[in-house]
């Protein structure tokens, strides 16, 4: 005779209700679990036991490992995502009758094999199966306890399950938890949240593609949230939202990482400072003690040429004296404010994909996606010329000159143009002595454009000029020599030498008191005064 | 003009003084004494929050007590007003961000609208060396009622860490406030 599980019977943990209907279980459209202990004589309506509302497994995300560790009690669903040839270690706490299943998913730079631990036993009706070998596609894998035999016996094999909403992470791209799963429970909450991972890019040439959120499988929140990219530039706190880098997702899944691409890749620049972040309502993912001294990233993570930075606590910390990562609660909407705030190196599971293909058609500049420059204008208001000096190693467009008008600037140059660094002249067709900026005086990054203008291979500097005597440019010391660029700057075909690979006198030129080319430099100084390029290969 | 080799970027200006007129290079010498990196910058040790020892934090049960205990106190001195007091509860990293003129200056011209308003704390997550604070506020008009502030442990001691800072970074305690009143702070019913 079958019977209700009453009250006394809803402690059953999950495993064991998993234990108990196996065979005999069939869930229905609704999710409620049909359980029928009964004899075949006294099969009826009565007998049936019907429990509300559906009841599935412990859904259990494994640690990879050159072992993985396989608790049986935790669960009857384990997945996990590999990053190399590992071993499944044997499942603790067995118990007889137990089913379990594996859903292996190949992480990137595989295919990657999984060996088995003793405890496992293979037929020769089903031997030991072959893995996928795609990033990003997932094999079921069943096996049942015998306690006799002591052996988990394998049972079923499903390879090759494809993953709508987890793309295959693309060549030429970088995270910074590719391989590692978040928490498999959040911290419970309710409320405005806000977090975010502070990172930087170490080479010119990278373009931010997108954003990855873990989901825990139970308890966070699956609904639409919006992402974006601040760019810090100090005092802490401060900073400046990159354009074209906020997008919201669509709905979110539980149990894995959830990708949301922008509309298009956003370039980043070297020096900058950057902050992804993510908003919502609700219990959040965190991980205690990952960022600082003695962390398993106390030393920051490397991956290409994303960095994250450590907290204060370990060998990367980040710039500003900011935490890693860092929250906020006041709001949920990550383009309000900038989440700052950091708590024992908790790891809030923010990442990003950072891309060194170029999209399509790109245009190159050496700052793109840099707001706003930290520092403050210079109190000179001098007169004169301030150049970059540039290769570029293929015939591009000139599309613009760019220019940073530091808060405070009173004016914008009054002239712009490209000078040929071998014929020490300006290039035809690219002096205007009455440029139209893009932007006001002060507003940051403005452009001059440009039209109809081929610049062929070669060396160049790209220069401004202001004779208004009043407050107009920023400059930033030893930038060429030890900063960002002392190793100079490369996106794709145009590149911008440090102070030492730069001709004489060095990078980061000058001519005081008129427009004429900048040949002046202070030996060893190599000063910025961000002056920029922004080209197209007319091929 | 004085060749001014030692700058680097960002905060590291924040040193900087004279150096000024018109000269053979380009001087990268700030200019304007309002200008945010030339004061405003902190110590280096100055995080924002950063993370305490591990050894120094409580276990999580001290931590929702701790952090309890801090919000009331918090709490009942910003319903009485008393802001000199409260700029000593902020968290040490804030108050090396927050001058104690500014932030007093700030919430006495700026009060709030619910400042003198009781304050119920309904939840305490504690994570790391943070609190988040959930509290209802009496009178609180707008939906859900709640609010939510951030307690950081920090020396051995909760402290309170605003939300937005920014506010009390405009060179003057009149911008400040100018700045507190178009984000509707002085008018709202939370604490900031």
């Amino acid at each position: 005779m079958g019977r209700f599980l009453g009250s006394s019977d809803q402690t059953l943990s999950r495993r064991k209700i998993f234990k108990g209907i196996a065979g005999a279980a069939a869930v229905g459209a609704g999710g409620a679990i049909l359980i029928d202990k009964a004899s075949p004589a006294s099969a009826a309506p009565l007998a049936t036991t019907v429990e509300p509302g559906a009841v599935a497994p412990a859904i259990v995300v494994l640690a990879d490992a050159a072992t993985i560790a396989v608790d049986a009690s935790q669960g009857n669903d384990f997945r996990v995502t590999i990053a190399g040839d590992h071993t499944v270690g044997t499942p603790t706490n067995p118990s007889d009758g137990q089913k379990i299943t594996f859903q292996v998913t190949q992480g990137s730079g595989g295919p990657f094999t999984l060996s088995w631990d003793t405890g496992y036993q293979f037929s020769n009706a089903l031997p030991q199966p072959t893995l996928s070998t795609t990033a990003g596609q997932t094999d079921l894998l069943g096996f049942i306890y015998n306690a006799a035999k002591g052996k988990w016996l394998f049972v079923a094999f499903l390879g090759g399950f494809s993953s709508a909403t987890l793309p295959v992470q693309p060549s030429g791209t970088f995270r910074l938890f590719a391989t590692v799963a978040g928490p498999s429970a959040p911290v419970s909450y309710s409320g405005p949240f806000m977090s975010g991972v502070v990172f930087a890019v170490t080479s010119g040439g990278c373009w931010l593609d997108g954003y990855w959120w873990w989901v825990c499988p139970t308890g966070q929140s699956t609904a639409p949230q919006k992402f974006t990219l601040w760019s810090m530039y100090g005092p802490p706190a401060s900073g400046s939202i990159v354009p074209g880098s906020t997008v919201t997702s669509g709905a979110l899944t539980a149990g894995q990482w959830n990708y949301v691409p922008l509309p298009a890749a956003v370039p980043l620049s070297i020096g900058a400072t950057y902050i992804a972040a993510t908003g919502f309502n609700g219990s959040f993912p965190d991980t205690n003690s990952q960022w600082g001294s003695g962390d398993p990233y106390g030393a920051g993570i490397v991956s290409g040429p994303l960095t994250a930075y450590s907290d204060a606590s370990g060998s990367h910390p980040s710039p500003f004296n900011t935490a890693q990562s860092v929250f906020s609660v006041a709001s949920n909407d990550p383009t309000a404010l900038m989440p700052v705030y950091g708590s024992s190196a908790c790891n809030f599971w923010m990442d990003v994909q950072i891309d060194t293909s170029p999209p399509t058609g790109t245009s190159y500049r050496l700052w793109p996606g840099y707001p706003t420059i930290p520092g403050s204008i210079s109190s000179d208001t001098a007169s004169y010329t301030l150049a970059t000096e540039f290769q570029l190693a293929e015939s591009c467009t000139l599309d613009n000159i760019w220019f940073y008008s530091a808060i405070g600037a009173s004016t914008l140059p009054s002239r712009c143009a490209i000078w040929s660094v071998s014929a020490q002249s300006v290039v035809s067709g690219t002096d205007n002595t009455s440029p139209s900026w893009s932007g006001a005086p002060g507003s940051g990054w403005v452009s001059c454009a440009y039209s109809g203008v081929t610049l062929p291979a070669g060396d160049y500097k790209a220069a401004v000029f202001n004779g208004a005597g009043a407050q107009w440019f920023q400059g930033t010391a030893a930038y060429w020599t030890t900063g960002p660029g002392a190793n100079g700057i490369t996106a794709g075909p145009l590149t911008a030498p440090s102070a030492t690979a730069a001709t004489s006198p060095g990078q980061g030129t000058y001519n005081q008191g008129s427009w004429a080319y900048p040949q002046t430099s202070p030996a060893g100084a190599g000063e910025n005064y961000w002056t920029d390029v922004e080209v197209t290969p007319a091929s | 003009m004085r060749f001014l080799k030692s700058l680097v970027i960002g905060v590291s200006a924040a040193g900087l003084v004279g150096c000024t007129g018109v000269g053979s290079h380009p001087s990268l010498t700030v200019g304007s004494p309002a200008a945010p990196a030339a004061s405003a910058a902190p110590p280096a040790s100055a995080a924002v929050v950063t993370a305490t020892a591990k050894a120094a934090e409580p276990v999580s049960s001290q931590m929702k007590t701790g952090a309890r205990q801090a919000a009331e106190q918090f709490y009942s001195l910003y319903s009485a007003r008393q802001f000199a007091t409260l700029w000593g509860l902020l968290s040490p990293t804030v108050r090396s961000q927050v001058t104690k003129g500014a932030w007093v200056g700030v919430h006495e011209a700026c009060p709030g609208t619910a400042a003198g308003k009781s304050r119920t704390i309904q939840a305490v997550t504690a994570f790391g060396s943070a609190a988040i604070i959930t509290e209802a506020v009496a009178g609180a008009t707008s939906t859900p009622g709640t609010t939510e502030d951030v307690f950081s442990y920090a020396g051995g001691q909760w402290g309170y860490s605003p939300g937005v800072l920014a506010i009390y970074r405009h060179g003057s305690v009149a911008a400040d406030v100018a700045a507190a009143q178009a984000a509707g702070f002085c008018t709202g019913w939370k604490v900031f």
